[in-house]
């Protein structure tokens, strides 16, 4: 095993306020990772560092042995480093079909493709289609994107995401707002692609039950900064973490 | 933590069904028989209609072109004249100062106009949402201000007047032939450039420019290409009108001029491709019958135009493909 | 260059500073509490210099200046009013294109209602006689309308300061934006705040169009070529941000001053070139905010 993802003294300071203090850990490859904490612990901050859409204060990230902290987000994307958004992002005005080949046609280097017609392209036509099927979207491929259901919207999300065929996937809290059977659908697909795919996935989470089920490692962070890290077992046990957790449901 | 980005009222979304327009056998159909029309023009029409159709030919290119990036890229340009304006210059000042074969001049016109909207594009996508349109409308200012005080080099206020086509466009049929073939084939480059992948993640990068940057996009750069075929373009819109007019002037420049192609496409309809190109024969079609016989024309284009914003938000294609409201309940 | 120059282009500077404020604030302050760009806002500016010129025709006495100069923002406030509430406020919910157009559409009826009641032709407004001639300032002579048109736009930029940092109306303004929900939650009506906050804006381009008529010829095409510049000295300092339109202001009238002192041929140009050097550094201008949307 080795680390794909490591993160040095990562910190962010939004004025006088720190988001991310000091935060470390790593990513083993093919691992599926958590990162819980109370709500405000920095865990979406922490994700924006990563992917680039925030500057780190002070820190490193490291993805496959480079640097790519204070890289720009399309470039860390290309890399290999994807998410997903707590808050549904996707295109609301596209079909639903569509946006999974706008993806695809950026993961071929085709955005600069004037010559072809989009409808001709038959290979991107059904990778687009399996991966709605596989997500649980098949039957509304033609639908435009923003009429689907919440939950609908949150399996396209995951579909845009894995459609560019990450190497390391960053959920950010992916079952909000699904349904038990949709939080189940997306759980297992995650952990078949980390099966099959060798996919590390490192994602944020408010469901401990799904947490606990399926992560390999969990990182836990309080007010910015790490508080515990390891195995499921050992992170239970940790007084620390349950006080945190105790008091805030108090 | 991020705000949720608001979505767009319904009534900005495009149907919500599939489009319901006509089948694309029967539009191309129609189509072609459309341009037939317009190509045997000359028999029916007097010389007056095909002066009014060069015109509008020009126009319509000019409004497709801005509408790739108002309607497909969700940028609001209020400059495209600047590059309408230095397609018709080059072709005015090669004839005044430089004296190359016209044909030269009409090639390199849509290039001009490219290589100033590559400068343009790269200060003013840096800016966003008004920020961006209100740039776009200084740099077409700034051309028109600059066109208006350089006299000696572009004839100042006037413009520049003359001779500037070969013999054979100035006989009308030929003239007349020369646009209806050039819009055509430009209107179709732009159609095709819509439906090719870079178009679709032109759409993407309209709808959330954040999330096609997390899918590995590069949207500066994206857009920039758009920014950059957009003035190419409206440079060859520039250039027929030139063609059309024999002259250029600083009025082709500035942001009023910028505004046009912005009300066609939303007269006829900016979430679809012959939206602008409807919109620009509706638009000076009206503009001419309303000259002629009253002197509020401006008043009503601008109720007109409120009319269509307030209540048809898709333009008239939109509502043609929705169905018409009495018949259908309204859109859903 | 001597010092009398200097102290000549400095004061013009300074004019031209000061009826460039006076247009822009009132564009920026409907910017910071609506987060709409009239487009209409120079044709509004038209209208009170028209309101002014007018009343000069109809009487040539000093003293109606003074009530032009009252009545005319008052004038202007009601079209604005009615604006706002017939059309501006079913578009506040839609993207900045939609609302663009439809005050463009504004600019479009009120620039031909002018033509209708005022003509093509030109019109002008006298100075009242106590401020026409000249006046001492540093040791030059120089036009005493001048001077109180800068004091005009340093009042109104007082007056505003103190109407949005020291007054409950001012609060409920900058909230508006920063702060809806306190604002809602507050008991205000919302929708009562922006038709007044545009009244107001209106009501500042019509002052500006009365003090600005004396000066120059009042016609058709002077709200047309006012907005622009009424755009970039707003977008230079910031939306939003009075200070900024104030800065954006003196830097508009300097770099003008200089402009025709060195370069008259390329001057016009240069005030576009400051917008775009502006916002090419700072894409918000030198005191706006991102814009959260």
């Amino acid at each position: 095993m080795s680390a794909i993802l490591e993160v040095r003294d990562l910190s962010r300071q939004f004025g006088g306020f720190r988001a991310v203090g000091d935060v470390g850990f790593s990513v083993e490859k093919g691992s599926i990772h958590a990162v819980i904490g109370p709500n405000g612990a920095g865990k979406t901050t922490l994700f924006r560092l990563l992917t680039g859409v925030l500057k780190p204060t002070t820190g490193t990230v490291r993805f496959k042995g480079q640097v790519i902290s204070g890289r720009k987000p399309n470039v860390i994307a290309r890399a290999g480093l994807v998410q997903t958004f707590q808050i549904t992002n996707i295109f609301p005005r596209l079909g639903t079909l569509e946006s999974v080949e706008a993806a695809i046609m950026v993961r071929r280097r085709r955005t600069y493709d004037f010559a072809s017609f989009l409808h001709s392209s038959a290979k991107v036509r059904a990778e687009a289609m399996d991966w709605l099927d596989r997500v649980g979207l098949a039957d509304s491929a033609d639908a435009v994107a923003g009429t689907l259901s919440h939950g609908d919207q949150r399996a396209l999300e995951v579909a845009l995401a894995l459609s560019t065929k990450p190497e390391l996937l960053l959920l950010d809290e992916p079952t909000a707002g699904m349904s038990p059977w949709e939080t189940e659908r997306t759980v297992s697909l995650v952990q078949e692609l980390a099966r099959t795919e060798r996919l590390t996935v490192l994602f944020s989470e408010h469901d401990t039950d799904v947490v606990f089920g399926i992560s390999d490692r969990i990182t836990v962070m309080h007010r910015g900064q790490v508080i515990a890290e390891g195995t499921p077992g050992e992170v239970r046990n940790n007084a620390e973490v349950s006080a945190v957790y105790l008091g805030e449901e108090a | 933590m991020a705000a949720q980005p608001a979505l767009p009222p319904v009534a900005d979304q495009i149907s919500r069904k599939r489009d319901q327009g006509l089948h694309p056998a029967v539009l191309a159909a129609g189509l072609a028989v459309i341009v037939l029309m317009l190509a045997a023009g000359p028999d029916y029409l007097g010389q007056s209609a095909l002066l009014e159709l060069e015109l509008i030919l020009g126009l319509a290119v000019f409004a497709a072109a801005t509408n790739l990036l108002l309607g497909y890229g969700g940028l609001v340009s209020f400059g495209q004249a600047t590059f309408y304006g230095i397609g018709a210059y080059a072709i005015a000042l090669n004839w005044m100062h430089w004296k190359l074969p016209f044909w030269l001049a009409f090639s390199a016109a849509p290039f001009a106009a490219a290589l100033a909207a590559f400068f343009v594009g790269l200060i003013a996508l840096r800016a966003r949402k008004l920020y961006f349109a209100l740039l776009t409308l200084a740099f077409s200012q700034l051309f028109y201000v600059v066109a208006e005080q350089q006299y000696h080099f572009t004839g100042g206020a006037n413009g520049i007047f003359g001779k500037m086509i070969p013999p054979a466009l100035a006989v009308p049929q030929n003239g007349y032939w020369f646009i209806l073939g050039v819009a055509v084939v430009a209107l179709l480059a732009l159609w095709k450039i819509t439906v090719s992948p870079f178009g679709l993640l032109l759409r993407a990068t309209r709808e959330r420019p954040e999330r096609a940057e997390s899918l590995g996009l590069n949207v500066f750069g994206h857009q920039l290409m758009a920014f950059v075929l957009s003035g190419f373009f409206c440079g060859l819109a520039g250039a027929l009108y030139a063609v059309y007019n024999q002259n250029a002037y600083p009025e082709l420049l500035d942001w009023v001029k910028s505004g046009d192609p912005v009300m066609m496409s939303v007269i006829g309809g900016m979430y679809s491709f012959l939206g602008p190109v409807v919109g620009a024969f509706i638009y000076e079609i009206a503009r001419q019958f309303l000259v002629g016989t009253t002197r509020d024309w401006q008043l009503i284009l601008g109720v007109v135009l409120l009319v269509i914003i307030l209540f048809m938000p898709d333009g008239l294609i939109g509502q043609f493909k929705h169905g018409l409201p009495w018949r259908k309940g309204g859109r859903k | 260059m001597n010092l009398q120059v200097i102290v000549i282009e400095g004061l013009s500077a300074m004019t031209t500073a000061a009826s460039l404020f006076i247009i822009a604030a009132g564009l920026s302050l409907i910017f910071g509490a609506l987060r709409v760009i009239n487009v209409a806002h120079g044709t509004l500016y038209m209208y009170g210099a028209y309101f002014m010129a007018t009343l000069f025709a109809a009487s040539g006495s000093g003293w109606l200046f003074w009530v032009g100069l009252l009545v005319a923002p008052l004038f202007v406030a009601a079209i604005g009013a009615i604006a706002e509430v017939t059309l501006l406020r079913r578009v506040y919910e839609r993207d900045h294109l939609v609302q663009l157009l439809v005050t463009y559409s504004l600019f479009l009826i009120l620039s031909d209602l002018a033509l209708r009641f005022w003509g093509t032709a030109s019109l002008s407004a006298n100075q009242p006689p106590s401020l026409s001639g000249a006046a001492m300032v540093g040791g030059v002579m120089f036009p005493a309308y001048d001077l109180f048109v800068i004091g005009c736009a340093v009042a109104m930029g007082l007056a505003l300061w103190a109407l949005l940092g020291r007054t409950m109306l001012g609060w409920k303004i900058r909230a508006a934006v920063e702060d809806p929900e306190t604002l809602a939650a507050s008991g205000t009506n919302v929708k009562r705040l922006f038709t007044l906050v545009f009244a107001i804006g209106s009501g500042l381009a019509g002052f500006g169009g009365a003090v600005i008529a004396p000066l120059q010829s009042v016609d058709p095409g002077m709200g047309q070529s006012v907005i622009v510049s009424a755009f970039i000295v707003a977008v230079i300092g910031g939306l939003g941000s009075i200070a900024g339109a104030a800065i954006g202001a003196t830097l508009i009238g300097i770099v003008e001053a200089v402009g025709i002192f060195y370069l008259p041929s390329w001057a016009p140009a240069f005030i576009f070139v400051a917008m775009i050097v502006v916002l090419a550094v700072r894409p918000v201008g030198l005191m706006g905010q991102k814009l959260g949307y």
